[in-house]
């Protein structure tokens, strides 16, 4: 390829150039571009070469598309429509047995996340009742007792061994 | 949605191709048949300069209209439509041109005589103007002279010209079709253009061109 050295345009000044022809430079710039012309013969010769081989471009014959393109290019794409259709839809019965087994297991799952937080939730008094049933049953004997400490020294002498009432390991209240 | 909906609707309301690439997101078929209609020559012009044959030309455009059917639903303009569908078009013809570089490193040409291998624009010079010096060259010719001088240039001049002369974009769309900066097209086209006249001197210096209205002082 010869690159355009012979000429004594320096890049920059070219880029200008080719700018200005093509309408992109501001007018700030153009005044520039239109300036130098005026002054630089060898400027204006490049600037005269340059347009003459832009419209030799138009030498370039018109390609004719042949007559069954649009046709034929419709036609594919009518072709490919149908088969993308067709994947869609094996895709979904695909999905389908799927999209039913999650679903179950999704209400399944909800299901028994509910029952434990109802069962959880519902049950809290009846569950203290039970847990404090030994005190309940044995309240009358409690009451006469000053304090927690004289109670304890009771269950140390095994008088509560049957009941149960403080936890040997913990000492604590069942 | 990355595109602002004024961005949108500004290409929807300036250019009437975005409105009926809308129509083909809608599935819409005569939307489709008509800017294949359209755009069908166009694409070809810059397409056959690029690949240099009719045939594959005319593939790598079905190859283009594919893909923009295939893109149909997640269109949004944000763009001309003309910009959109060249970018789709630069990026088919770069891989087809890519492929047919590979080819041709494992063909390897058989080895040609020092003749054949010259310059094809230097070879169809001497011919003009050695065999009828001073004839002009008609318009066959000059068609072949133009070609051949396009054909010398490298891949990304060669579309940049192409979009700038046959589309009339201007850099910045340039810029947006091939993944350059305005800048970097500016430079880019100074520099086909100053290669396109380098090729095309001779001829024009030689005065054998016919209709030398446009020709040199």
């Amino acid at each position: 390829m010869n690159e355009a050295d012979t000429h004594n345009t320096s890049d920059d000044a070219r880029e200008e150039l080719v700018a200005y022809l093509d309408g992109e430079l501001d007018p700030p710039a153009v005044d520039l571009v239109e300036k130098r012309l005026a002054d630089d013969a060898e400027y204006r010769r490049e600037l005269r070469q340059l347009q003459v081989a832009w419209d030799m471009l138009d030498e370039l014959p018109k390609p004719a598309v042949c007559e069954r393109f649009t046709q034929t290019t419709v036609e594919m794409v009518a072709l490919s429509a149908e088969k993308e259709l067709e994947e869609v839809k094996e895709h979904q019965q695909r999905r389908r047995p799927w999209i039913w087994a999650l679903a179950g297991a999704g209400a399944l799952a909800i299901a028994g996340a509910s029952y434990l937080a109802s069962s959880h939730w519902l049950s809290r008094p009846n569950q203290a009742l039970l847990r404090d049933l030994p005190v309940i049953e044995d309240i009358d004997l409690y009451k006469v007792a000053d304090s927690v400490e004289f109670l304890e020294q009771m269950d140390r002498k095994g008088l509560f061994a049957e009941k149960g009432l403080f936890d040997e390991e913990t000492g604590n209240a069942p | 949605m990355a595109l602002s909906d004024t961005t949108s609707q500004n290409y929807e309301l300036r250019d009437p191709d975005v409105r009926l690439m809308l129509q083909v997101r809608d599935d819409d078929a005569a939307a489709f048949e008509e800017l294949v209609v359209r755009y069908q020559s166009r694409l070809m012009t810059v397409l056959e300069q690029l690949v240099h044959k009719r045939e594959q030309a005319e593939d790598l455009a079905q190859e283009v209209f594919m893909r923009v059917f295939r893109a149909r639903k997640s269109y949004e303009p944000g763009a001309k439509f003309s910009t959109w569908l060249f970018t789709i078009a630069n990026n088919v013809a770069s891989n087809a041109l890519r492929s047919m570089a590979r080819r041709r490193e494992i063909n390897v040409a058989p080895a040609q005589d020092a003749e054949s291998q010259a310059d094809p624009l230097a070879q169809l010079a001497l011919a003009a103007s050695g065999l009828m010096p001073t004839r002009q060259l008609d318009h066959a010719e000059r068609a072949e002279v133009v070609r051949l001088a396009i054909h010398s240039l490298g891949e990304r001049q060669k579309l940049a010209l192409l979009l700038s002369k046959f589309e009339g974009m201007s850099y910045a769309e340039i810029g947006e079709t091939m993944g350059l900066s305005t800048q970097a097209v500016k430079s880019l086209l100074a520099r086909a253009r100053s290669n396109l006249r380098a090729s095309l001197e001779p001829y024009m210096n030689e005065g054998v061109l016919p209709g030398s209205a446009n020709g040199p002082e």
